[in-house]
């Protein structure tokens, strides 16, 4: 029975980890990649900064001569032109600072690039690009005339950023207890719980002393058990998760201590008792015959037939 | 005379646009538009002996159409055996659109022996697909030859160069088995721009790289500085391995050679050294002031490049151009690290 448990248990294991193991993950790596979560109970969604450095050769001249230059990012609308990136999508922050736009020096040789991407943004690959805001009286940038870059659709470089909407990780862990938990209680309604605790599939067993008598219909029970009485009663998580246990109360019959019956196999039932207060003609009991079973402190005889 | 002066000005400078577009819009973004012709014959799936590729084929289809990011691109599919009215399955690169269009051809079903007419979707796509508003990569994918109308095919193949420039055109021959070599030979006999052949079923791999369209180098204070052409890969699935070469070649010119294989870093830039004919004072007396001269550089795959890892990686058929910059100038380049 515990050799079946566990190869049942293997099955599932196997069977979970061969499903987790199939969802594919492709990272498209130009600027950066981000996953975005809801959030969850007490798991908050801090979005990652992705952060690139932009390194710049400004020539002679333009060392010389040359003011700032200012860089926007830029998307594409439904009609095709470029407009900035709304904030709400996209906030820019350069050498740490939040910053509208990128500005930058002749005397800077690098700059670090953070984007973080907003709830607005949606979850794909955004391709979004570099456009000169100001030029500042550069001639010539990333090897494009000054000219060509004032049309409305020339770009000076085209990023890709993309975006994944993920699970909370609270969410995640928390969905797959209960998948798991969900699943062991299949397996154990479905089989386990059988295995452990066998019930008996049908029958009766007529008790029979003195004036009583007594038909106990024993189909679906894990065990019956023949007492005295008092507050002996199975919990409903107990019934739901082991059986149920019919209980046989005479407060004036001889039952000095539990007499209890439980299922052996298909057509056997398995009789225990306290050997100082019980003798019986037999501790395994087939179905169709009848047993006797003796009190000692009183000498009750006390007729089982079992159907 | 001053008024004849503006109007000679005007009428060279709108000849000259009409004459290279593509000067206009170097610097422009254009959306992508991702053609598949797709053979369908009964060969593909193993009819008269043929090796059964069907499902291969289909699954890296739905692959590189799944691999596209840019959800401006637009997706056609056009499924073709030998007849001239072809079905046409247009989506937008949205989630949903790929979504729906990779079902499209999972759901295709067809049983009907039929010849190999690749004429007629290469016609179509011409016709109803290309246009000048996008870039447009086609993928024909066939295992057999057009037994059709071959004269009718090499028609079109001649015609194709004039069509693929006009209309920013790059197409891809797919041999999906050895029985469509023949349409290579004739591809490569013709020496057909804007057409690559590529041999396999692995049509997710492929990679198609765009140089830049101009480059400038600065004969006054950047005359020992190596020239950087950037590449851009194609929106999809396919890597570049490590240690691509490409050779770069200018043309015939008074003032530079290039002729250098170089290697294409992580960063998709190569970087060569231009070997000047003159020294840079005499470079800086007969270059001139006003304007900069352009000489053409083109770049292709270095010997042995066209075997494995590399074999499915193409350089597209961009004109180059390298600026000898002399007039004074003030230039910033910035590059994302």
């Amino acid at each position: 029975m515990f050799a079946n448990l566990l190869r049942l248990f293997a099955v599932f294991f196997v069977a979970v980890n061969l499903i987790g193991c199939t969802a594919e993950e492709k990272d498209i790596v130009a600027w950066g990649s981000t996953k975005e979560y809801d959030d969850f109970l007490w798991e908050d969604f801090i979005p990652d900064t992705l952060t690139r450095t932009i390194a710049f050769e400004f020539n002679k001249d333009a060392r010389r001569y040359g003011s700032a230059v200012t860089l926007g990012v830029f998307k594409r609308s439904d009609n095709g032109k470029f407009v900035p990136v709304d904030p709400a999508e996209l906030e820019i922050f350069v050498n740490g600072a939040k910053q509208e736009n990128i500005r930058i020096t002749p005397d800077m040789d690098s700059v670090k690039v953070g984007f973080v991407l907003g709830r607005a943004a949606e979850a794909k690959g955004h391709h979004w690009y570099f456009r000169a805001i100001d030029m500042g009286g550069m001639d010539r940038i990333n090897d494009i005339e000054v000219a060509d870059l004032r049309s409305d659709d020339a770009v000076l470089s085209e990023i890709v950023v993309v975006k994944k909407h993920i699970w909370n990780p609270v969410a995640l862990v928390l969905f797959w207890v209960l998948i798991v938990l969900l699943a062991l209680l299949l397996l154990w309604f479905g089989m386990g719980r059988n295995q452990v605790y066998p019930k008996f599939r049908g029958g009766s067993i007529v008790v029979e002393y003195g004036n009583f008598y007594k038909v106990l219909r024993i189909g679906g029970c894990k065990q019956v058990v023949c007492t005295k009485g008092g507050t002996k009663q199975e919990s409903a998580l107990s019934q739901l998760f082991t059986g149920k246990v019919l209980y046989m109360k005479d407060s004036t019959g001889p039952w000095v201590s539990d007499v209890v019956f439980s299922p052996s196999s298909r057509k056997r039932i398995r009789l225990r008792y306290k050997t100082a207060d019980f003798t019986a003609d037999s501790n395994l009991l087939s179905k169709g015959e009848v047993y006797n079973l003796k009190s000692i402190s009183d000498g009750t005889e006390i007729k089982l037939t079992i159907q | 005379m001053k008024y004849f002066k503006k109007l000679y000005l005007f009428m060279s400078l709108l000849l000259g646009a009409l004459l290279f577009p593509e000067v206009l819009l170097a610097q422009q973004v254009k959306d992508v538009r991702l053609t598949y012709l797709w053979d369908v014959t009964l060969s593909m799936k193993g009819y008269n002996g043929s090796p059964d590729i069907y499902e291969k084929v289909v699954n890296a289809m739905a692959k590189d159409i799944e691999s596209v990011t840019n959800d401006r691109t637009e997706i056609v599919v056009v499924p073709f055996q030998d007849s001239e009215m072809l079905e046409e399955w247009r989506y937008p690169a949205t989630s949903e659109g790929k979504s729906a269009l990779i079902k499209k051809i999972k759901d295709y079903k067809n049983d009907k022996v039929t010849n190999t007419n690749i004429s007629a979707p290469i016609l179509y796509s011409i016709d109803k697909i290309f246009s000048i508003d996008r870039i447009d990569v086609m993928k024909l994918m066939t295992d057999g030859d057009d037994n059709v109308d071959k004269k009718k095919l090499e028609n079109v193949l001649n015609s194709w160069c004039e069509i693929a420039q006009s209309k920013d055109v790059f197409g891809y021959y797919i041999m999906l088995t050895d029985a469509a070599r023949k349409g290579e030979v004739l591809i490569r006999e013709k020496e057909i721009c804007r057409f690559e052949t590529v041999q396999g079923i692995d049509i997710d791999a492929i990679i198609s790289l765009t140089p830049q369209k101009s480059v400038a180098h600065n004969l006054r204070d950047g005359f020992e500085n190596d020239v950087v052409v950037k590449f851009t890969p194609n929106d999809g699935a396919g890597r570049v391995p490590g240690g691509f070469k490409v050779l770069v070649r200018s043309e015939d010119n008074p003032y530079v050679n290039v002729d250098a294989v170089v290697e294409l870093g992580d960063d998709f830039t190569i970087r060569f050294k231009p070997e000047f004919k003159m020294s840079q004072d005499e470079l800086k007396d007969s270059l001139p002031v006003d304007y900069n001269e352009a000489i053409s550089l083109k770049f292709v795959p270095a010997v042995g490049m066209d075997k494995s890892p590399y074999s499915l990686i193409r350089i597209l058929d961009v004109p180059v151009k390298m600026l000898l910059v002399n007039k004074p100038e003030k230039t910033m380049r910035f590059y994302v690290r």
